[in-house]
């Protein structure tokens, strides 16, 4: 009987381990193989998921060779064209090659002849990452309600779990309730303190803080929208909004084919503690738009617009006037204040639009989208990732990341070497997520997609990725925990700031107190922003 | 009593009848489904969502009932050739019945019993009208049926295992298990035994088991739902049955599964009334199941025909679409769009655009919906291909993934030279059993735009007749959106003026028939001229007429039905009977047509 047991579990065993190995009579092709997602010569950290990819050139069988710098080597066969890496496997390697390359050297079977193709490298560098990236999955053009959901992406073992995704309430006598799950931040890349905002009939800001989820109405008396784009500030329990009357058109012929725009905007301050909400002067009646915290807490930057929508003209003929530029207010903690705001980069005068700035975390770079114009560089054609030198205000492009179609959607991580993206170069329509490295110099690397277990995840998948955000841990609440809050609870109605009552809303009256203007502006023409078409 | 199932023998005197009831019934389930509803079936499998990928595979069995959705979705692809789709109902549904009639023993007259389960489902699967428009997951066709077989294999499992404790408790174990992936066929399951169990006042191991198991059943479907609130709770215990928004649909379903257990677990209870009874006879049962299915599954108004001339659409039979567009009964908005897709398909839109009754009746169901059914296709027919996406995108995400919409959406982006996007579109309808000929054809001219449009030159008109400038698509109609562009082709010149016309906007109307190049013709379509004829009778200014050439004929015809209309101005049936007398004309729409209430007033006056 133990003979017999015996056999079984090395049969077992050996069913189980990696037997696979380089055929022999190999002739050399000399040719590159096409493999999806395109990760030749990317950058990638030291704990990153497994490069998982499909072979795309045509063949029967398919068998990769994979080497560090240090001799360390796996050779993985392909299943239906499918090359999928043992996790432990690819972390040894991983880990041998610290700061080097790994190179993958392909061998594919066509008409019972093995060929040994081109190899490709991988370059491993030891800058530590977030382990999670969070991202809304939404469709690329429609208007009512969706099948949209937030989700969590590990980064070290490349599985995707969901935060929440919006659904239909069965206790609901309309099946037709529109609502949304979109516009999620956290502070500091900590999860623990997050929102995102379910929209609709029993929606609301949903704030986890301090171990507890809250449904919020954020808006107050002089605001004309809900508050929508948030920015956490990095360390007080504040979160900037920018409360936005937005619009959205389908137009009959750009390739982006949605279109969203701005009749009104203007930024507000929210108080977790004191649950208040402050609108912040605006005197201008400027369109104020995605704020975002300077590192140390003590700039709100935005992007803002002069210019106005006129809605008796025809709407595709007025959105394009709305260009903005980046702004930025200096914040006074002890008074929750903030000063006469100041330009920091006029892309105007070259008849460009900047939108979305992020900093990063060691206040070295300012990332900024810079498009045509309008405040959804994410549906433009024309949209590239530009950095912003904060100190010698230096613009310049993000050549390697940049790509003929759209990049958006920019987030840096916590240590500020990668920053993720989210771009639609693979066929101008559902944007991917990207990651890439960042050096002291600005210079950034070959982006790298999102590592899926399956790598035709992304081919397949029918859906765009947008306000893609590094986070340094998963989501401690359930999808369940979330409707329990949003469906039996009613929203916390948040007050307005007693100085609210002297700004008249969002006319503004307060006075300011003067910052000296800075010398931040740059105009475009100067700049000779290269903008792709 | 307890003993009757599974202890009586059958008799043999009624084998060869029950036979030919089975024949019978197979045939007219068949016939039915593969003829009579092969409209629906179509568009059943049309709204389905299935692909041969291990991906969607696994997240689809991640899901609550995920293997009786796959299973089922799987099955709802043959409906694409509705004589197969009703071939394999048929035989499943008369499957059902052969099981009934071993498993509750139905002997002698008792025997028909047997097919109320599969009548009642097969009355359930045709009850299905305009929520296959909604967020109504359409394998529900199937669901009911595999949910049945699985059913009666637990009560015979149950009732094999029933006198061995170990054996129930296995039992139980396995019922709650199974209900995560089969769903509520766990429940028909339960009641039936509890059924049995009640009636045959068995009550110790029945109700125990039921019980025992109805909380395990619920155990895990808390332990395994996504969202644990007591609200959402029901429905996920029942999912993948429609839920309670489709109330009819959840209510015939809860009310037909109970007729069904009911009758089938009391049968020992009134089996002798059947036998002795003189009055109990076969065929008669036989045809009033029959006569119930055809009663309950007949169509709302107008849906019918609104399907049939989907599926001439998406099969791109241009004249055989424009044809029966043109006969048909009712009039909707769906009709209406479908129909004028025929039109521009076969080149007569300006010729017949208007013989039609546009007196649109109201749908049964949300207005919005309607839109989200028919603009994909009517936009896409409208040379609006970003339009078209845009719908077939809030079909996507509205009601659900369709094939339909992922084939048309791949038409889209080739029309609008997105080669990569078509491509995606592509190689996920290439893992599809029917669409999957489509996408290979199509990607073979993914590099060839010429031998495309030479082979299919509808395709060719849509592109040549495309905005060449940005316009808002949101506007609220497609007259709206024709209206915008000023300077086209002439096949959209054509299409604006008779926009103007659609909107009865007489005054621009004429002045853009005089700056187009259409009056030097010899000849303009008979539509435009009643509206240059309406136009002069409206602003009483006989000279307007002169400008264009004007058929005799037209002008007395329109002359005629004016004088007729106000003569007859307080007759009731006043449209009825110009309609009898003078048919379909832009005069009939303009006083009778979608939203002609002002227009009356102009004409009376």
């Amino acid at each position: 009987m133990k003979p017999i047991l015996f056999i079984l579990l090395i049969t077992l065993l050996s069913s189980c381990s990696s037997n696979t190995t380089i055929p022999k009579n190999v002739q050399s092709a000399s040719q590159d193989i096409a493999i999806y997602p395109d990760f030749k010569d990317v950058t990638v950290p030291q704990n990153i998921a497994p490069l998982n990819f499909h072979v795309d050139t045509p063949c029967d069988e398919v068998i990769i060779e994979v080497q560090s710098n240090n001799g360390e080597k796996i050779i993985e066969e392909g299943h239906d064209r499918t090359v999928k890496f043992n996790p432990k496997e690819w972390s040894k390697i991983l880990r041998s090659s610290s700061a080097g390359e790994i190179t993958f050297t392909p061998y594919l079977k066509n008409k019972k002849k093995w060929a040994k193709y081109n190899s490709f490298t991988v370059n491993v560098i030891d800058a530590p990452i977030d382990s999670f990236v969070t991202y809304r999955l939404i469709e690329p053009s429609f208007m009512s309600t969706g099948q949209i959901g937030l989700y969590q992406f590990n980064l070290f073992s490349g599985e995707e779990s969901t935060i929440i995704r919006r659904c239909k309430n069965p206790t609901s006598e309309s099946l037709h309730d529109q609502s949304c799950v979109n516009c999620h931040a956290a502070q500091k890349k900590n999860p623990q303190n997050k929102m995102f905002y379910y929209r609709g009939k029993e929606g609301g800001l949903i704030l986890t803080y301090n171990g507890q989820i809250k449904k919020i109405d954020t808006k107050v008396e002089g605001m004309l929208a809900p508050s929508t784009y948030p920015a956490w500030h990095p360390t007080l329990p504040l979160i900037a909004f920018s409360t936005n009357l937005v619009y959205q058109d389908f137009p009959t012929t750009r390739k982006g084919k949605t279109e969203f725009y701005d009749i009104n905007a203007f930024l507000i301050l929210y108080d977790i503690l004191s649950n208040e909400t402050y609108i912040l002067p605006n005197e201008k009646k400027q369109l104020c738009t995605n704020p975002t915290w300077s590192p140390d807490g003590e700039y709100l930057y935005y992007a803002v617009s002069d210019s106005s929508i006129n809605q008796q003209k025809p709407i595709e003929a007025e959105y394009p006037k709305l260009k903005y530029n980046i702004a930025r207010i200096k914040f006074d903690p002890t008074t929750k204040s903030f000063s006469e705001p100041d330009v920091l980069l006029n892309v105007n005068a070259g008849g460009y639009s900047a939108t979305f700035p992020r900093i990063s975390p060691d206040n070295r770079f300012l990332l900024v989208n810079i498009s045509h114009f309008g405040a959804s560089p994410h549906t433009h054609i024309e949209s590239d990732l530009f950095a912003l030198d904060i100190h010698n205000k230096k613009l310049f492009p993000c050549t390697n990341a940049n790509s003929p179609e759209a990049e958006s959607y920019h987030d840096f991580s916590s240590k500020a070497n990668w920053f993720v993206f989210y771009s639609r170069r693979e066929d101008g329509n559902y944007g991917r997520a990207y990651i890439s490295y960042i050096d002291s110099t600005g210079t950034c690397t070959k982006p790298f997609q999102l590592p899926h277990k399956d790598p035709l995840t992304d081919r397949e998948r029918l859906k765009l990725y947008n306000v893609i955000e590094f986070s340094n841990s998963s989501v401690s609440f359930s999808e369940g925990d979330f409707y329990n809050v949003i469906w039996n609870q009613k929203p916390i109605q948040a007050k307005a700031d007693s100085r609210n009552q002297q700004t008249d809303g969002n006319s503004g009256a307060t006075p300011h107190k003067k910052e000296s203007q800075t010398d931040a502006t740059t105009g475009a023409s100067r700049l000779q922003i290269p903008i792709n078409h | 009593m307890f003993s009757y199932f599974f202890n009586k023998t059958t008799s043999s005197n009624h084998t060869s009848s029950i036979w030919i009831y089975r024949i019978i019934f197979f045939l007219f389930t068949w016939i039915y489904l593969g003829v009579a509803k092969s409209d629906l079936l179509y568009k059943l499998q049309e709204a389905n969502y299935f692909l041969f990928d291990h991906t969607f595979i696994e997240q689809l069995l991640t899901n609550k009932s995920g293997l009786i959705v796959l299973c089922s979705r799987f099955l709802l692809q043959f409906c694409y050739y509705p004589l197969l789709g009703g071939a394999i109902i048929a035989a499943l549904l008369t499957g059902i019945e052969i099981i009934c009639h071993h498993l509750f023993k139905l002997n002698g007259k008792g025997s028909i019993i047997g097919f109320i389960p599969s009548f009642i489902l097969l009355i359930l699967q045709v009850s299905i009208t305009y929520e296959l428009y909604d967020s109504f997951d359409t394998s529900y066709a199937f669901v009911i049926i595999i949910g049945w077989y699985y059913a009666l294999l637990l009560f015979f499992l149950y009732n094999k295992l029933k006198k061995n404790l170990f054996g129930v408790i296995f039992f139980t174990i396995l019922v709650a298990l199974s209900s995560i992936q089969m769903g509520p066929a766990a429940i028909v399951a339960l009641l039936l035994i509890s059924t049995q169990a009640f009636l045959s006042k068995e009550y110790k191991n029945g109700i125990i088991t039921t019980t025992i198991g109805t909380l395990f059943v619920i155990l895990a479907a808390y332990f395994t739902i996504h969202h644990i609130t007591p609200s959402y709770f029901n429905y996920a215990i029942l999912y993948p049955w429609p839920n309670l928004f489709f109330k009819y649909i959840f209510y015939m379903t809860l009310g037909g599964h109970l007729i069904a257990i009911l009758l089938l677990t009391a049968y020992p209870l009134y089996y002798h009334i059947l036998e002795h009874s003189k009055y109990i006879y076969q065929p008669a049962i036989g045809v009033l199941f029959m006569g119930l299915t055809l009663l309950l599954g007949r169509y709302p108004t107008a849906f019918q025909e609104e399907l049939h001339l989907q599926q001439l659409t998406h099969e791109m039979q241009w004249k055989e679409l424009a044809k029966t567009a043109n006969n048909v009964k009712v009039s909707s908005k769906l009709i209406a769009a479908y129909r004028t897709i025929g039109l521009v398909t076969t080149d007569q839109l300006t010729q017949k655009f208007f013989d039609f009754d546009f007196d649109y009746h109201q749908p049964t169901f949300n207005k919005y919906y309607e839109e989200v059914v028919y603009n994909p296709d009517f936009m896409f027919y409208a040379s609006f291909p970003q339009i078209s996406y845009r719908w077939s995108m809030e079909a996507w995400t509205s009601i659900k993934e369709q094939f339909y919409i992922l084939q048309l959406m791949s038409l889209t982006a080739y029309i609008n030279e997105e080669y990569n996007l078509c491509e995606r579109y592509l190689s996920i309808l290439k893992k599809t059993l029917f669409y999957k000929d489509f996408a290979v054809n199509l990607e073979k001219y993914l590099n060839n735009e010429e031998a495309f449009y030479h082979k299919y030159p509808v395709m060719k008109k849509i592109k040549d007749a495309q905005a060449k400038s940005d316009v808002s698509g949101i506007l609220p109609c497609t007259s709206a959106l024709y209206l915008d562009f000023k300077s086209l082709s002439p096949l959209n010149t054509e299409r604006r003026i008779l926009s103007r016309l659609y909107r009865r906007e007489l005054e621009e109307f004429e002045t853009e028939l005089s700056l187009s190049m259409l009056p030097k013709e010899n000849h303009i379509p008979e539509c435009f001229q009643e509206g240059i004829i309406l136009k002069s009778i409206i602003s009483n200014d006989p000279n307007i007429i002169k400008n264009f050439p004007i058929d005799e004929q037209v002008r007395n015809k329109v002359t005629s039905l004016i004088n007729y209309y106000k003569k007859h101005i307080n007759d009731s049936a006043v449209k009825e009977q110009i309609h009898e007398k003078f048919g379909y004309s832009y005069t009939y729409y303009f006083i009778f047509g979608y939203g002609a209430k002002n227009t009356q007033n102009k004409i009376s006056d």
